[in-house]
């Protein structure tokens, strides 16, 4: 440690003023919302990078598929043989495996409330149908072939299945250089390897340590504003400057992790009312707040998100929960009411899913948001995986070692794409509007759409949804 | 069939799979390796087996109402659990290159559950109330299994041999209905 020391010191004696005047211009640029390129020259950078790698990897792996079988007649590898097996399969059912078998797209909407509703109603027809067919009973029509459907149904989620898959990273075609999404790229060819411990180099000595910088600072700096902006009364003027700090403080955070951002069709970038978007990591809404303010709700924290959350707090309307209230569904209900009637307040941004799905699918959206009323404004969220997972799969890394992940990849690349605003018509439930708000969202960013619950993440699945399949094969048996 | 790869050993070396060197058709080495890597993944609590719950993990296994049937022919030595070699077996069964006889075997075994190599009445009922659950009267359901054993036992034994459930199911596209890409 001794000898390393006065090291450490000549270097930070050198470094301090070139990386002081690269904060400020950093800062500088950030409060008049420009960019110089140079974060999408980087990114184009390592798009040939990663295509040099993906056809040396090629190279490579035909030399050595040629060395060990020389006497089979393999055929080199398809590059769709990466895709998940059944992939095909759901991109030609119209949701994936079970659906396609039973025919029956509702019957896989685990909402609790909607399967109760359902399953309720349907026993009463069933009860009413009985008593006639009680009678005649010959109109059952069973064949020893009517198991198969369900049997490869069965087999199919047995070597791949949708639900637990989502909360899985994503696994990539290529390899981007990052020891983390696959595996067995790990030792290929010497020059590989030297090209990736280089890019380990640079990410952990240089960009890490800058980024921990503008971390910091930028906490810092979002703090300070917000609490300069809290000190204006309220009002048009304070709406308006608290807009710009706060796009401004974002786009400076967003540099931490080298935010590649595109917004598609900023036309219809919602103004008020409720912004729902596809949840795959925190970062979403850092996303999002670059380019709009956004009011958040949320559960109140204590440490260090809690100081974000006051400082928030102290420049436009938030609606952050004590613990005891968020079980309150009324509660949340008033508040985000209450919220969305003030036509000046900014538009609240909601994640409707309630947790993190690996950005492949969307899952089933909770009725709550969509039962309030008014304008909702959909938002379609879609990362680029290859430069780095924005994933975060909270039940393997915690908030720390998830931010390190961010801060160490290459970059974090999205496409945003604003969607028209939409209402709940007249006659449709708020399961429904959900769900075709969720349809909308899935096809614009490109993204499998699922009916199951996100919450399976962590709970068990739930008896009664064999008990519908099973109502549906009798059904199916009756000729209904 | 001509197509006959070992398990690769890197699969063996990097899992606590109970992993011999044993030959099976239908799959390639890459087949093997995903099939391997979804093994593991299932396989919660690293045993080298598959149980009753890690299957029933997925929901939407869970919610199959022949999925107790289905886990059970997987699990060819009836031990209650699944290992890596029957795991294979079992998936091969669906491959595109399966047989058409392997693929009438594994429907026939959907019914069979004792494996004597008849389905019998009390057999096919069980099945059936698994399928339908309580939305159906028992006896509705016995007398679907009635009529369609009836139908099916042209040696008038009472059950249904395996060439009997063929000559009725054989002729249904049943190569085609039980494919399952790997």
């Amino acid at each position: 440690m001794a000898l390393i020391m006065p090291f450490v010191s000549v270097a930070i004696s050198i470094l301090y003023t070139p990386l002081l005047l690269l904060i400020l211009c950093i800062i500088f640029l950030a409060s008049i919302g420009k960019s110089l390129g140079v974060r999408r020259l980087y990114v184009n950078i390592l798009l040939k990078l990663f295509e040099y790698g993906r056809q040396h990897i090629e190279v490579a792996k035909i030399k050595i598929q040629r060395s060990d079988s020389s006497d089979e007649e393999d055929v080199p590898p398809a590059p769709d043989d990466n895709k998940p097996p059944s992939a095909t399969i759901k991109e030609n059912g119209m949701n994936g495996t079970l659906n396609t078998v039973i025919e029956r797209q509702e019957i896989l909407g685990p909402s609790p409330e909607l399967n109760y509703k359902r399953s309720t109603s349907q026993e009463r027809v069933v009860n009413g149908h009985k008593t006639p067919q009680g009678n005649g009973e010959n109109n059952i029509e069973f064949h020893l072939a009517n198991c198969l459907d369900l049997v490869k149904a069965g087999m199919e989620s047995i070597i791949e299945d949708q639900v637990t898959s989502v909360f899985e990273a994503e696994e990539l075609r290529s390899w981007n250089l990052l020891t983390r999404t696959n595996r067995q790229y790990e030792f290929l060819t010497w020059r590989l390897t030297i090209i990736w411990a280089m890019g380990f180099v640079v990410r952990y000595m240089f960009l890490l340590p800058l980024r921990i910088m503008i971390f910091v600072i930028g906490v810092w700096w979002l703090v300070a504003c917000t609490a300069c902006v809290g000190t204006l009364p309220d009002g048009k003027t304070k709406q308006r400057v608290n807009y710009a700090v706060s796009v401004m403080c974002f786009n400076f955070l967003s540099r931490c992790i080298s935010a590649v951002i595109t917004y598609h069709d900023t036309h219809y970038k919602p103004r008020n009312g409720i912004c729902v978007a596809n949840h795959t990591s925190p970062i979403d809404a850092l996303v999002l707040m670059c380019d709009n303010c956004y009011s958040l709700i949320g559960q109140r924290h204590n440490g260090f998100l809690g100081i974000l959350q006051r400082a928030l707090a102290r420049a436009s309307p938030h609606i952050w929960f004590e613990r005891s209230e968020v079980k309150d569904r009324h509660a949340v209900a008033r508040r985000l009411k209450e919220h969305i009637s003030v036509p000046d307040n900014p538009p609240i941004l909601i994640f409707p899913e309630g947790t993190c799905i690996n950005n492949t699918s969307v899952m089933q959206f909770k009725k709550g948001s969509f039962e309030v009323g008014g304008t909702i404004y959909p938002v379609a969220i879609k990362y680029d995986p290859r430069f780095g997972d924005a994933f975060w799969n909270s039940s393997r890394y915690g908030m720390l070692h998830y931010l390190l992940n961010m801060m160490t990849s290459w970059a974090i690349v999205c496409d945003v794409w604003y969607l028209p605003a939409m209402t709940r018509a007249a006659d449709e439930t708020a399961v429904d509007f959900a769900n075709r708000v969720k349809a909308v969202i899935a096809r614009r960013g490109g993204l499998v759409d699922l009916m199951w619950d996100g919450q399976l993440k962590r709970m068990k699945p739930k008896k009664e949804w064999r008990e519908l399949q099973q109502e549906e094969i009798s059904k199916r048996l009756k000729g209904e | 069939m001509g197509n006959e790869n070992s398990i690769p050993m890197e699969l063996c070396s990097n899992s606590r799979v109970n992993c011999i060197d044993f030959k099976v058709e239908n799959f390639d080495a890459d087949e093997i390796r995903r099939l391997g890597k979804r093994f593991r993944k299932l396989d919660l609590d690293n045993s080298g087996a598959l149980s009753i719950d890690e299957f029933m993990s997925l929901p939407e296994l869970q919610q199959n109402p022949l999925v107790q049937r289905v886990i059970d022919i997987f699990d060819a030595d009836g031990n209650g659990e699944v290992d890596f070699k029957e795991f294979i077996q079992g998936v091969s069964q669906f491959s595109v290159k399966g047989d058409k006889l392997s693929k009438l075997r594994f429907a026939f075994r959907i019914y069979d559950m004792d494996n004597d190599g008849f389905i019998s009445n009390g057999e096919l009922f069980q099945v059936l109330k698994m399928m339908v659950g309580n939305n159906l009267k028992d006896t509705q359901l016995q007398q679907i299994v009635d009529k369609t054993i009836l139908f099916a036992d042209k040696d008038e034994d009472g059950k249904i041999s395996f060439e009997e459930f063929c000559n009725v199911v054989g002729n249904t596209d049943i190569h085609k209905k039980m494919v399952v890409d790997v």
